[in-house]
């Protein structure tokens, strides 16, 4: 059934919570690594009950980076707790954690701890500032990380206040480079046996994601200013709004396309206009260039504006909400908006992964687990008997799906 | 010492900011990677946007460290003949032509795989290989504003706010390096190569999954009923900050003001400086965090950057992949190359591996000069 899945076979436990952990370990498990989630036993992962969107008893953020996991729910806090795992250690592949720094050591689930029976581990830690710096005590959210990564800074309307951006890129940006480092940790081990220790945090995943706008900076030393839906170095490159109330981006990053741009809204008089010849001379006239577009696209239907644009192969789209977005003809054709059977909720709609093996897409093979889902299937392949998981369970140690009721906003005690 | 990907051997087809970016991910690991431009002015990225240094255009040079260049036109039969040679002895080949392209080029995944099976063949689009929009041109902000993120960045605004990081090129960049080295590790254990095709716009809605998943409707935005008080603030002499507090009281409370609304806290911190708002802040158990200009951040902390020696730029500081790893993955320092520097380089070891390859010869004198 995963025959087009290139990490099977792979196993990851995932001592991460919230986002950016779980992101990364979702990446790997859509890939078809078996990511075996552990989770305090009372509450588990704080993302099931964190956010104000909830399916029932379920959080959305929980709901969108847990799928294709396995839950245990398992005490590391208690020296038997911690023993089950040193057995599920012994076996993985990768750890992912994003404890507080300095967690993982106390809680002995560190890579010198682990290492020592499984030298060929590779172990990934994500904090949101690394383990020290002026940052330390500040809560690493993603409103915070974007503040103080520059991107913020650069995000928003021309005369107003800095914009948060409306993607949680701190936390994907810091997933996404997680599973790098776990995938490349894995590929040298697979070369020279050893495993290794990689370390990064959300702030330099943040700045990092800043790519070709922090090279600029490098280079000249300038900040860059806000503009809305605009660039400082390309125009016309915005959204306008047509008569319809709706948005039309374009997108005009060179002389041809402003050629295509001015024949499709029929504007002769523009193409000829020498202060409008080249992209530099286009964005030292922006705002006068804007004013005199905003004008023409007022004049009719963003459908309209669009069919005109694409016809004549100008770079442009629908400024879509994000419902609109996944109903868009080209989203519905990638067929990336999927289904999966969840035990509690019924159907769940999420996204699936986004890349192709071989022209498949790697399938939501199994729902975001109940907490405790798996922890005696998981504890037997470890090598446990029944006996022994029985007092686990019984002792508080490990818990059952079946044996917690955890419900939204409270905790069970 | 050497990066986790030493030995793995890159064909790099791509251009502007995805590919080269993904790519270079891979350089940074440990990869070789050899870049293929047309001859002439070379990729689109090197003459794109409007800062420079020297003739190298700021996103060139973010998106290409560690990399070799090759010159070889793809649209004449001899140049598409030294890229499947090329071909036969990598391990990835990397695009982000349109759709249909490297067919016509000689240079798909059919072709080049009858030569080396085992090869792992990424193509990164924008709208995927067919469908509506999939032969049309796009770029970040086409992707941003189909994607629902341009509508989500100005909703505080009324219009659409298009977000300072170009989210689709780093998403796609990502993912595709992701999953080619999965696709890495499992030819390690079966000797299975691939095909492996992304786009901006699916990797776009990944990054968006956190909003778009749900068990009903899509979860559209809450009603804005009032501003609450979470959110950025200009103070004095045009410093932002950001105040991360659901409660205005609290928030005015420990300005010393009364007025607990969006407004009173705009207009008193409109006059107060920054630090001191800051300060009071924290003092009262307010968490809020200064707004960082680009200034502010780079180069940051050494570890940050990375120093490479562009031949005709000089010292060209660079953003660094940033992973710490122990024992440590040395990020490369290859600087971004000039167009065709490594040409020559480059097919010699080619002939030197294949020398009675016919595609080969009669080898080219120079061909920087010829333009092959």
């Amino acid at each position: 059934m995963n025959a087009h899945l290139p990490l099977e076979g792979v196993t990851v436990l995932d001592l991460s919570h919230l986002a950016a952990g779980p992101w990364c370990t979702m990446l790997l498990a859509d890939l078809g690594a078996d990511v075996v989630k552990i989770e305090r036993p009372e509450s588990g992962d704080m993302s099931r009950q964190a956010g104000s969107v909830y399916a029932e008893d379920q959080s959305a953020v929980f709901l969108s980076l847990n799928r294709n996991k396995r839950s245990v729910a398992l005490d590391l806090k208690r020296p038997e707790g911690r023993a089950a795992f040193y057995r599920l250690a012994d076996r993985a592949d990768a750890v992912v954690e994003n404890l507080r720094p300095g967690k993982a050591a106390a809680l002995g689930v560190d890579r010198p701890a682990l290492a020592e029976r499984n030298p060929g581990l590779v172990y990934v830690s994500i904090s949101a500032f690394g383990a020290d710096g002026p940052y330390a005590n500040l809560a690493g959210n993603d409103p915070i990380i974007q503040a103080l990564s520059g991107a913020m800074a650069i995000t928003g309307e021309e005369h107003g206040p800095p914009a948060r951006q409306g993607v949680s890129v701190p936390d994907f940006a810091a997933g996404m480079l997680a599973a790098q480092a776990v995938l490349a940790g894995l590929v040298g081990r697979d070369r020279h046996g050893e495993g290794s220790q990689v370390d990064l945090n959300l702030l330099d995943a943040e700045v990092f994601a800043l790519g070709p706008r922090a090279q600029e900076y490098l280079i000249n030393g300038e900040d860059q200013p806000r503009l809305g839906s605009a660039h400082p170095q390309f125009s016309p490159y915005q959204a306008f709004r047509c008569a319809d109330g709706e948005y039309v981006y374009i997108s005009i990053i060179n002389d041809k396309f402003w050629r295509l741009l001015c024949q499709a809204l029929d504007r002769p008089d523009l193409l000829a206009d020498p202060g409008y010849a080249t992209n530099r001379d286009r964005v030292v006239r922006r705002r006068e260039l804007a004013e005199l577009l905003e004008a023409t696209f007022a004049d009719r239907a963003s459908d309209r504006w669009l069919a005109v644009l694409h016809k004549a192969g100008v770079p442009c789209a629908p400024v879509n909400t994000l419902s609109q977005a996944m109903t868009d003809s080209q989203v519905v054709h990638n067929d990336i908006v999927t289904e999966v059977d969840h035990p509690t909720l019924g159907t769940l709609r999420t996204l699936a992964a986004p890349m192709r093996f071989d022209g498949v897409r790697p399938p939501v093979r199994d729902a975001p687990p109940l907490l405790g889902a798996d922890t005696r299937a998981v504890l037997r392949e470890s090598g446990l008997d029944d006996d022994e998981i029985g007092a686990l369970v019984s002792s508080g140690v490990a818990a059952e799906a079946a044996s917690i009721v955890v419900g939204r906003g409270e905790v069970a005690r | 010492m050497t990066g986790p990907l030493a030995g793995v051997r890159v064909l790099d087809l791509t251009h502007f900011v995805a590919g080269p970016w993904c790519t270079q991910t891979l350089a940074d690991l440990g990869a070789d990677v050899v870049k293929v431009e047309p001859p002439g002015r070379g990729e689109i990225g090197r003459s794109i946007g409007a800062v420079y240094s020297g003739a190298e255009s700021a996103v060139f040079l973010s998106c290409n460290r560690g990399k070799r260049a090759v010159a070889l036109d793809l649209k004449r039969p001899t140049g598409q003949r030294i890229v499947q040679a090329m071909a036969r002895d990598v391990d990835v080949v990397v695009h982000n032509f349109r759709p249909g392209t490297v067919d016509r080029l000689g240079v798909g995944p059919v072709v080049l795989r009858r030569a080396n099976p085992g090869l792992i063949h990424c193509a990164i689009s924008a709208f995927g290989n067919d469908g509506p929009a999939a032969a049309r041109p796009a770029n970040d902000p086409v992707i941003q504003a189909i994607s629902g993120a341009m509508h989500e960045s100005g909703r505080a605004a009324g219009a659409p706010v298009r977000m300072g990081v170009s989210l689709p090129d780093f998403a796609a960049a990502a993912l595709a390096a992701g999953s080619i080295m999965a696709a890495l590790l499992r030819r390690r254990r079966t000797g299975q190569g691939c095909v492996i095709d992304l786009n901006l716009l699916d990797a776009q809605l990944y990054a968006q999954v956190d909003r778009m998943t749900g068990a009903g409707e899509a979860p559209e935005a809450e009603p804005a009923h009032e501003p609450g008080v979470r959110g950025s603030y200009v103070c004095a002499a045009g410093d932002a900050l950001w105040l991360e507090c659901d409660d205005g009281e609290l928030a005015g409370r420990a300005l010393g003001i009364s007025a607990g609304t969006a407004r009173g806290l705009r207009d008193h911190l409109a006059l107060t400086c920054r630090d001191a708002a800051l300060r009071a802040f924290e003092a009262a158990g307010v968490t809020a965090a200064p707004v960082q200009d680009l200034s502010d951040v780079l180069p940051g902390p050494p570890t940050r950057t990375v120093r490479v020696a562009h031949p005709i730029v000089g010292d060209l500081n660079q953003l660094r992949t940033p992973f710490d790893a122990d024992p440590p993955w040395p990020p490369a320092t290859i600087p971004p190359p000039l167009l065709g520097e490594h040409t020559e380089a480059v097919l010699r070891e080619l002939r030197a591996d294949n020398p009675t390859d016919p595609a080969l010869c009669p080898a080219p004198h120079n061909p920087r000069q010829e333009q092959l």
